[in-house]
């Protein structure tokens, strides 16, 4: 049996290794993609392997560098962590197999090159998730700013260089501007950054308003979690391909905004022996609920599909933020929850959309019309998905929201079920419309042919599907697993 | 006879470059042969210094500080030379600039300077490591300005025999305000020997502490400080730093942006905290809150204006003067962790600028298309980009964090404009670095570069100490840290 260090220095190294492969075997596509995929098995085993034999009692540390005295680079595993690897390895294989078909459909000009900034991206979101204090997250994080960003021009249009631009801007700016001196912020009120399981320990005379003002500046510094005014670049990103959006959207960059969110509420703030009070928090939850109706109407105004799927990313993101923000031990269990819940559909989503886009021409929302004719399987897909993201009981969006509402009566916030009631019925208002055009109105007269193939691109959205449909069978292994997030 | 040798290091360290500078200007320089003699020579030359200035590092790091009198003669009298922790670093630090870069010094010189005046070009350049060095190692303020006027006089000549034309108008540019600044530097010297009667620093700083303090102190200290922040090109007299870094050779560029400001950045500090003392300067003669804005408006209109150059050296000119904001930033907070972030910047911004400035030079100044035409040095630029950014695992981001850190300690206003400066800029140099890496890699069709292999071990060589020093920098710091507790007392 490997020792735990080792484990996750592997987990973080084979993606690198996985990219190094594909360079060499670039000229040939079948082994090529054959590679990835035994890759992106790979890795779903070793991060299985590394839960397996997680023991919370015994946590070793793998120190890589030795930045200064109290900074250095290293290593460790903790469940949330495990939830973000568990999710991105998994979703990477789906990835894998949705890009392959997608980009040979496309017959696209570069896609070694997208390969491997694919599997770098992984690689670093496998060290932000085990990341063992806030420096070796605060690089990592911005890695997969860095790695992400060819992904986004990859097709090198005027507009894409533009929202590259936009892109950079806001996740560059907003880190350097807010989550690197509210890392400052916290060495310098309590000494350390270091990962604790009970959190940090903050002095008694610490003013509470202080400590709301650290965590203010985290919520806003993590641009990746697109929290309202810091969202503009997630929509404007949408001129990137097909699967970078649902790698965007669904796990790296995205998961990877709340996931430091979680990580700096459980193991810095500690959620539930942090005393700011119950006004101040609930200062907090209101400045993330403005998000959540917000985008929900904004989302409402898009006419492209992939934008308003891009609002709505930014509805359940605040979501998450919200159940984190309510520092408790429920309101994190929900929160992890919903990021597995919530990646699970959107990747799927956005799948359909680039599927959509690439046999059937369609763009908007408009387009949809009758055309469920046409691609049934498609559509019957994004209506299940979308019923899962909108939280429709029995699907995996379902249960997180039952989750985050129970957490919410434990701490006596009657309001956030009425918050709830009015994304999801936003959210019925922004998805469902693509179903019924799709599925109950008549096909225009002048409707295009369907272009054959993208085998691959259905596979993965089937695999997608089933993954959201069949939640209910393994769900008691996500719960076990997210009980071990509540330390 | 090596214990003779041993025991006068100090002066050697200063003879040597002025012995062999001569000799280099006599070697005719016709053939190719012969210049690459010469080069020889002058490695031998630098090779010897980065000998003696090892020596006195290790010596100072087991043993502590020592003085060296000069003839024997014990000051005020004579001449004294002192090697503490902090100047030993320094003359290590300009020793090891020059000794990586000469490498690259042999295609730029070969292509840059006219080929007869390839032997008088080194003998210059000689003298301008003598004329730093000697202001690094000597404890009399006159001997300082004497090796500030040589190593000013070098800095002229080399830069005016840059290939294009304007080399020459901005030499001369630099020479007005350089004597100006030299000359108001020799008045500050005037009024304390006035005052004191002496020119040894250490002796100066004590009798100045005998006398009640007036406004002769005052006039003295505002002197010193405008003739050095010429030097130091402290916004808003940084005016002769872009165009002389734009259009000198591409090897003096290197040189000069990476060690020459940081040595008047070395007189600065050294004049407000060992010869007038911290407390008596930036407490009651209020420099600190002068440093701070000053160095906050150096920040924010280098990173500025090189946001807006589309050269490629005056983009890294002007980023060199918002990096010196943050050292005199450093130098204004004057606690313990601001110093040791002046210090280590003062690394750490050698090695990434010389390294910036070498990829100028090779790409010939123009950055677009820089990956078609060689993945190398497109991989160089982004790598010393971002230790100009501050990223973790670079050497840039040590000071940074210093910085932050020392920030985090000041009360009131100046920790707000500390802070609004030390984050405005790190954004700006973002900006200004992306920029030059968005037209490196996103502008094709370029033809490619070949870069010789001396020219790529310069580069090696910068880039290996850029990611050393980021990835476990702990020993580095530790020293500094310890030495800045002793410096700024």
């Amino acid at each position: 049996m490997m020792e735990t260090q080792v484990q996750i220095i592997i987990a973080i190294i084979l993606p690198i290794f996985a990219a190094a492969g594909i360079n060499l075997l670039g000229p040939w596509k079948n082994l090529r993609e054959i590679w990835q995929v035994i890759c992106a098995i790979g890795q779903i085993a070793i991060i299985y392997t590394i839960y397996a034999g997680h023991n919370a009692a015994e946590n070793y540390k793998a120190t890589l560098f030795d930045i200064l005295p109290g900074i250095d680079i290293g290593f460790k595993v903790e469940a949330l962590g495990l939830v973000y690897a568990g999710i991105a390895s998994v979703l990477w294989l789906v990835s894998v197999i949705y890009s392959a078909g997608y980009m040979r459909f496309k017959n696209d000009a570069h896609q070694t090159r997208f390969f491997i900034y694919f599997a770098l991206t992984i690689a670093a979101a496998t060290g932000l998730a085990f990341s063992c204090n806030l420096i070796t997250m605060f690089i990592f994080y911005e890695m997969i700013t860095l790695l992400t960003y060819p992904l986004v021009v990859h097709d090198a249009t005027p507009e894409a260089k533009r929202a590259g631009r936009v892109y950079l801007g806001y996740l560059l700016g907003a880190s350097m501007l807010f989550l690197l001196p509210a890392i400052a912020g916290i060495y310098y009120l309590t000494g350390s950054m270091d990962f604790k399981s009970s959190g940090l320990y903050f002095m008694p005379d610490v003013n509470p308003w202080t400590i709301t003002g650290v965590y203010l500046l985290f919520l806003f510094g993590t641009a990746k979690a697109a929290l309202m005014p810091m969202h503009r670049w997630l929509p404007t990103a949408m001129v990137a391909p097909a699967p970078v959006s649902g790698l965007l959207h669904a796990v790296a960059v995205v998961k990877a905004g709340v996931f430091v969110i979680g990580k700096v509420t459980i193991y810095i703030f500690g959620a539930d022996n942090i005393e700011i009070g119950y006004s101040l928090k609930e200062l907090i939850l209101f400045i993330v609920a403005i998000t959540i109706l917000f985008a929900g109407i904004f989302a409402l105004r898009e006419s492209s599909i992939k934008r308003r799927l891009a609002y709505s990313t930014i509805v359940n993101l605040a979501i998450i933020i919200l159940a984190f923000a309510m520092l408790s031990k429920a309101g994190n269990m929900a929160a992890a929850a919903h990021m597995v819940s919530h990646a699970m559909g959107k990747i799927t989503l956005f799948f359909i959309s680039g599927a959509l886009m690439l046999t059937l021409g369609i763009n908007y929302v408009k387009e949809c019309n009758g055309m469920a004719r046409k691609s049934p399987m498609l559509f019957i897909c994004f209506l299940i998905c979308s019923l899962s993201i909108i939280g429709l009981p029995y699907f995996a969006g379902g249960y997180s929201k039952e989750l985050l509402l129970m957490a919410s009566r434990e701490e006596g916030l009657r309001w956030i079920l009425y918050l709830l009631y009015a994304s999801m019925l936003l959210s019925i208002g922004y998805l469902l419309p693509i179903s019924y055009r799709a599925f109950l109105r008549p096909l225009p007269a002048n409707a295009e042919a369907v272009k054959k193939g993208g085998k691959l691109m259905k596979l993965a959205i089937l695999i997608g599907t089933a993954l959201t449909l069949c939640y209910p069978l393994y769900e008691r292994f996500i719960t076990a697993m997210l009980e071990k997030v509540v330390i | 006879m090596l214990k003779d040798i041993l025991s006068n290091i100090p002066a050697l360290i200063i003879a040597i470059p002025m012995f062999f500078a001569p000799v280099v200007a006599m070697i005719p320089s016709t053939s190719k042969f012969m210049r690459v003699i010469i080069w020889q020579v002058v490695n031998l030359c630098i090779g010897l210094m980065l000998a003696g200035a090892t020596y006195l590092f290790i010596i100072v790091y087991q043993t502590g500080p020592f003085s060296y009198f000069f003839g024997a003669w014990s000051p005020p009298v004579g001449i004294e030379y002192e090697a503490t922790k902090l100047n030993t670093l320094l003359m290590l630090l300009i020793s090891i600039v020059a000794f990586v870069l000469l490498p690259y010094a042999r295609s730029s010189v070969e292509t840059e300077i006219k080929h007869k005046k390839t032997g008088l070009f080194y003998a210059v350049f000689l003298l301008l490591v003598a004329g730093l060095m000697g202001m690094v190692i000597t404890n009399d303020i006159f001997n300082i300005y004497v090796f500030l006027e040589i190593s000013s006089l070098a800095t002229y000549a080399l830069v005016a025999m840059g290939p294009d034309r304007r080399a020459l108008t901005a030499s001369f540019n630099y020479l007005i305000v350089g004597t100006i600044g030299g000359t108001l530097f020799l008045a500050g010297i005037g009024f304390l020997y006035i005052l004191t009667g002496s020119l040894n620093i250490s002796d100066i700083s004590y009798q100045l502490g005998l006398t009640p303090h007036n406004k002769v102190e005052v006039a003295a200290v505002s002197f010193l400080f405008i003739g050095l922040a010429i030097k130091c090109a402290i916004v808003p007299l940084a005016g002769w730093l872009p165009r002389a870094y734009q259009y000198a050779p591409g090897f003096v560029t290197a040189f000069i942006a990476a060690v020459s400001t940081k040595v008047a950045l070395y007189l600065l500090a050294k004049v407000f905290y060992v010869l007038f003392g911290k407390d008596l300067a930036l407490g009651e003669y209020a420099f600190e809150s002068i440093l701070v804005v000053l160095a906050v408006i150096s920040i924010f209109y280098g990173g500025i204006a090189a946001c807006m150059q589309t050269d490629f050296k005056r983009v890294l000119a002007f980023s060199s003067i918002s990096n010196i904001g943050y050292i005199v930033l450093g130098i204004g907070i004057g606690s313990r962790a601001a110093v040791t972030a002046g210090v280590l910047l003062f690394v750490a911004h050698a090695f990434a600028k010389a390294g910036l400035f070498v990829v100028a030079g090779i790409s010939k100044n123009n950055v677009r298309g820089l990956r078609d035409a060689s993945p190398l040095l497109a991989g160089f630029l982004v790598l010393f980009g971002l230790s100009i950014i501050g990223v973790p695992l670079t050497f840039g981001f040590i000071p940074k964090w210093y910085l932050l850190l020392a920030a985090s300690g000041l009360n009131g206003w100046i920790q707000v404009v500390s802070f609004i400066g030390i984050i405005g800029g790190s954004l700006l140099s973002i900006v200004y670095v992306w920029r030059l890496v968005e037209l490196a890699y996103t502008a094709s069709g370029r033809e490619p570069i070949k870069i010789g292999y001396y020219s790529t071990s310069t580069l090696v060589t910068l880039a290996i100490l850029t990611i050393y020093f980021g990835a476990s920098g702990s020993p580095i710091a530790g020293y500094v840290s310890e030495l800045a507790g002793e410096f700024a007392k």
